[in-house]
């Protein structure tokens, strides 16, 4: 059984969804007060992963990590090591791919959010934290788990990108998706089986919590 | 709904009417096909230079797929429409065989491999040897493609495997393992010599003794409707004419791998 797989894909979606959320809640809530000319643009680049082929984004990164370039040669100047086929690597790519799937469920709460509460909130002079300690955050608790659980999903899910900027290196790189692949190409379908139907319990399992949960607060059920 | 149910006579009659002549010329004059050919990537570009005569002396037309051997090995057992297949190694083509998928007079060696140092300015077996820890070395998945596994008798060969080891990047075939070195993620890479020739690099050559010889093998898929055009492919490859050019794109000709074998 592929372990070592699992487990590395278990830690590049924690650690990549902990990223995403801390970057996602203060982006959501910017864009959802934000009336601007760019919101269109800035709305579409966040939501370009969810179009664009993962092989986009994993050329473009293997093309900015190498050493023969500014991001890459920032990053080796920084910390002594080239960037590419390393986990780094690709928490980074996952960040970057799953990002719609942690803003948009935000930005719809936060958005849903009653701008009436919060004046008067301001008017009985709460204090910002309790504000948020306690209209906020509440409110939009729901939609901040389907961020996290489908962040998590989407990155245990990414392929095109690891593949592309990952190099297959056992315990760094090779994560379940990666792992799996190899074992079809080498045609060696009894492990394949195995780590598919892991692949399958695990995320299917995944997302009829996040469904259990988003049907107990009265909502419907909806991909975003 | 309604419309296109009434309208699916009189296509099925198009249909007919269209086909119909072109069946009755098949009949008399072999008509021009489109062949279908799986390329391993270590043969993909000395292959587009080969189809090219092909085509002019046939008149048919190829139309070529790259992938790793696995890959389109996989893709053959579940159905893709692939003509001929062309692998990198022995073993996927023998097992199209033994699973009743090609004849065994269709699976036939066109080409030896050899193996080479990209990215060294001096002496690429130097620069295997002189390797520090910081110097990264894209090869081949051993597991996956012949052209890793190759390279990693060698590397055991010249005594540098265990401690190399640390150092290397797979690629999950010979092309990707290339491209790793040509977008500056590597130094140096271990790949075909076909692809040094192909892409014009400066490259350090292998010995072939080294490893196990990479013996490549083609084969005709018999579920193809246009099984001769294939085998008339096949026998073009590996024809005298194409062999003498094999040389110059990077392989050990025939008659070099049948003394060997």
């Amino acid at each position: 059984m592929d372990i070592q797989a699992l487990w590395l894909t278990a830690r590049l979606a924690l650690v990549s969804t902990l990223i995403l959320m801390v970057i996602a809640v203060p982006l959501a809530w910017g864009l959802s007060r934000w009336q601007g000319a760019g919101k269109a643009l800035v709305q579409a680049v966040i939501a370009l992963p969810l179009v664009l082929p993962p092989t986009v984004l994993g050329f473009y990164l293997l093309i900015a990590f190498s050493p023969n370039n500014a991001f890459g040669q920032t990053w080796q100047a920084l910390f002594g090591t080239p960037l590419a086929f390393t986990f780094e690597a690709l928490v980074i790519g996952s960040v970057l791919y799953s990002l719609p799937f942690a803003v948009q469920p935000l930005h719809a709460g936060f958005c849903q959010l009653q701008p009436a509460l919060l004046d008067t909130a301001r008017m009985l002079k709460l204090p910002g934290v309790a504000r948020w300690r306690y209209i906020v955050l509440p409110a939009i608790a729901p939609h901040a788990l389907i961020a996290a659980g489908l962040s998590f999903a989407h990155t245990i899910g990414e392929f095109g990108v690891v593949l592309m900027i990952g190099g297959n290196i056992p315990g760094e790189t090779r994560v379940a998706s990666i792992a799996l692949f190899d074992h079809v190409e080498a045609l060696d379908y009894t492990q394949a089986h195995q780590l598919a139907a892991v692949l399958l319990i695990i995320s299917l399992a995944m997302l009829a919590m996040l469904y259990w949960r988003q049907g107990k607060g009265g909502m419907q059920w909806r991909v975003m | 709904m309604q419309q296109s149910v009434k309208g699916l006579p009189s296509l099925i009659v198009l249909a007919v009417g269209l086909l119909w002549p072109s069946v009755l010329i098949a009949e008399s004059t072999p008509q021009p096909v489109t062949l279908n050919v799986a390329v391993a990537a270590n043969f993909a570009k000395p292959l587009a230079e080969l189809a090219r005569d092909y085509e002019t002396k046939s008149g048919n037309t190829v139309r070529i797929t790259v992938g790793s051997s696995g890959a389109l090995f996989a893709q053959i057992v579940h159905g893709a429409p692939f003509d001929v297949f062309l692998s990198a190694d022995a073993k996927r083509p023998d097992a199209l065989v033994e699973q009743g998928l090609a004849h065994t007079k269709d699976a036939l060696i066109y080409a030896q491999g050899r193996l080479a140092v990209a990215g060294a300015n001096e002496n690429g077996l130097n620069a295997l040897r002189n390797a520090t820890d910081a110097t990264r070395i894209a090869i081949a998945d051993p597991r996956l493609a012949p052209y890793g596994s190759a390279a990693q008798q060698a590397l055991t060969a010249m005594g540098l495997w265990s401690q190399l080891s640390a150092n290397l990047i797979r690629g999950s075939n010979i092309q990707q393992t290339l491209q790793f070195w040509q977008t500056g993620n590597v130094q140096l890479a271990i790949v075909a010599a076909s692809q040094c020739i192909g892409y014009q690099l400066n490259c350090t050559l292998i010995d072939a003794g080294l490893h196990q010889p990479i013996i490549q093998k083609l084969v005709v898929v018999s579920r193809s409707a246009q099984v001769s055009a294939a085998r008339e492919f096949a026998g073009f490859m590996v024809s005298d004419d194409v062999q003498q050019q094999l040389t110059a794109l990077g392989y050990l000709p025939l008659a070099a791998s049948a003394g060997k074998s």
